[in-house]
């Protein structure tokens, strides 16, 4: 037999490994009708929503509800990328991939990696998506295409520590079902208590300092500040967006050894 | 040569203590039966064994690795073929063997290649370019075993390869594993089909809360057993009570073909018919015979298997 010339070449390549294993994510992904759906469809559905039910109202308030509303689709499609990796990663860790994979000669995170490369790529998608459909009805780049290349960073940057996270959910839980109703107990309160769609003054007195300081509102303020010339101060919160980002990635990235470890 | 040694392997999973100071070898070239009712620690063992878990205290050489201090080196020695299937419903079968052989490193090309071979050897030719969601559960089986063989490993390991198949599935997995270890392959195979075990296995290590309880040929565990059983059949409705009524003198266990008492020479016979005459049961079929290998396994574990 010719099996330790064939086997003596396989090593463990980061790059290699979390490539092919992109690969095979965004290949998966792309035949599954319900992940193209809730990458690109349902996050325009939510925009259309919320400026049919708020538009006007707000228009009233003297708030520009396009230039408004852009930043908080885009999270919210963030968002949704991150539940779908959860899904992704629960399902290879309770059926027998993951098992298969770390039994064999390749990078220990990489198929981690994988999910996350294939979900960032999904992410590219929708923030395209939703930024074209935004220009459609007059959202605009007020400050040029430099920040909006930065609003495009900082989107993918929570897009990322998003996926983290719920990577780290979906290989710690590996049942599907639990993890999209953990994911969904998450997911409502940051989205909703936050100012991604009313303005933190439409909230009570005594939650308006959650409102205003919970993440998700801050990569919010610096979305909207790079994209709508305002008072706001781009750079300022730009920063704060990029601080709290990488806290988030630094607490997962240190948890996601052990979750991917303890699959049972 | 042994290629997988197990030495006083013990995991515990909180309160439960899965593996108790087992220990196993697997030689060179030879198919070794694990053997053992659900929840023996089958398949624990497999995992420590494949770097998966790790073990509380033990140790697991392969190919003369240690796996605590070198598991990279045994992945690259071994094939897992699990409980689950690991493969993707969505990807063709030709697309998921490719994949492996990349994170082999075999190549584009090479990776294209293998995957044809196997697709080829493992008689799935027909469907290769068909989604693995579309396969029969046969056919799962088939392109999950090649797809653990992709990088030739040395030891192959399968963990109940063959539950829930029909007969016929089953019979074409079996010649598959018989073709690999003429081919050279060293396997480790965990079953709880006493069938299976005899029918493939050169050797049986038969056990049970995670402990060795006998180990040796089918031929060898048979003799395990001595003397003879009497086996009693009657109509299933009347089971429930005949089972009542030969417990009150003997170990009665159920198999395949009905009752089964162990049975001391002919007067057993003699004793079983008197008993059953007396409560007017009719009896279908009645006899002595040699032990079976289920006979051996009852006798050692005290339950039945899953065949």
């Amino acid at each position: 037999m010719t099996s330790t010339a064939d086997t003596g070449r396989a090593r463990a390549s980061f790059a290699t490994d979390a490539l092919s294993l992109t690969g095979r994510h965004v290949r998966l992904m792309s035949r599954r009708p319900s992940s193209m759906i809730s990458a690109l469809v349902l996050p325009l559905v939510f925009a259309g929503l919320f400026l049919a039910v708020l538009g006007r109202p707000m228009e009233r308030t003297g708030v520009d509800y396009v230039q408004y509303l852009v930043p908080a689709v885009v999270i919210q499609a963030m968002f949704f990328t991150a539940i779908s990796a959860s899904i992704w990663a629960a399902e290879d860790a309770s059926g027998g991939m993951i098992d298969r994979l770390r039994s064999m000669p390749i990078s220990r995170m990489s198929p981690v990696f994988g999910l996350l490369g294939g979900e960032l790529t999904r992410a590219v998608a929708s923030i395209a998506v939703l930024i074209g459909a935004g220009y459609l009805v007059g959202f605009r780049f007020e400050h040029g295409p430099l920040w909006a290349v930065v609003f495009a960073l900082i989107a993918l940057g929570w897009a990322a520590a998003g996926c983290l996270a719920y990577l780290v959910l979906g290989f710690a839980i590996a049942k599907v079902e639990t993890v999209q109703v953990v994911g969904g107990l998450i997911y409502y309160p940051l989205l909703l208590v936050s100012n991604l769609f009313v303005p933190a003054r439409a909230f009570p007195d005594w939650l308006r300092p959650i409102v205003e300081n919970q993440p998700f509102s801050r990569i919010a303020d610096a979305l909207r500040a790079v994209s709508t010339d305002t008072t706001a101060d781009p750079a300022g919160t730009t920063l704060l967006a990029v601080g709290w980002t990488l806290a988030v990635i630094a607490l997962f990235a240190a948890l996601a050894p052990r979750a991917f470890g303890r699959t049972p | 040569m042994s290629v997988v040694e197990v030495e006083g392997l013990r995991k515990s999973f909180g309160e439960v203590e899965a593996l108790r100071g087992l220990s196993l070898a697997a030689h060179e070239g030879e198919i070794l039966g694990v053997l053992g009712p659900n929840g023996a620690g089958k398949t624990t063992m497999i995992s420590i064994v494949t770097t998966l878990v790790r073990a509380d205290e033990g140790t697991v050489r392969v190919d003369g690795i240690d796996v605590r201090t070198d598991p990279a080196a045994v992945r690259t020695r071994i094939g897992l073929t699990g409980q689950f299937a690991a493969l993707d419903d969505n990807l063709t079968a030709r697309e998921n063997l490719t994949l492996f052989g990349r994170l082999l490193k075999l190549g584009r090309a090479g990776a294209r290649e293998r995957a044809a071979e196997l697709l080829a050897e493992f008689d799935l030719l027909d469907a290769a370019d068909r989604r693995a969601g579309t396969f029969s559960g046969g056919m799962r089986r088939r392109l999950d075993l090649a797809a653990s063989l992709i990088g030739r490993p040395r030891v192959l390991f399968l963990d109940e390869p063959t539950t829930g198949l029909d007969p016929r599935s089953r019979n074409s997995l079996w010649a598959i594993v018989r073709r690999l270890r003429a081919e050279g392959t060293t396997i480790v195979l965990t079953t709880q089909y006493l069938a299976e075990a005899e029918e493939l296995a050169d050797r049986i290590v038969v056990i049970d809360h995670g402990e060795v309880i006998a180990e040796g040929t089918a031929d060898d565990l048979k003799h395990r057993v001595t003397g003879a059983v009497c086996h009693v059949r009657v109509d299933e409705e009347l089971m429930p009570r005949v089972e009542e009524l030969l417990s009150s003198r003997w170990q009665v266990s159920r198999s395949a073909e009905g009752l089964v008492v162990p049975a001391d020479g002919s007067g057993t016979l003699v004793e079983v018919v008197r008993l059953l005459d007396a409560h007017d049961i009719l009896v279908e079929d009645l006899g002595l015979r040699r032990p079976t290998l289920d006979d051996a396994f009852l006798a050692l574990t005290g339950q039945a298997t899953g065949s």
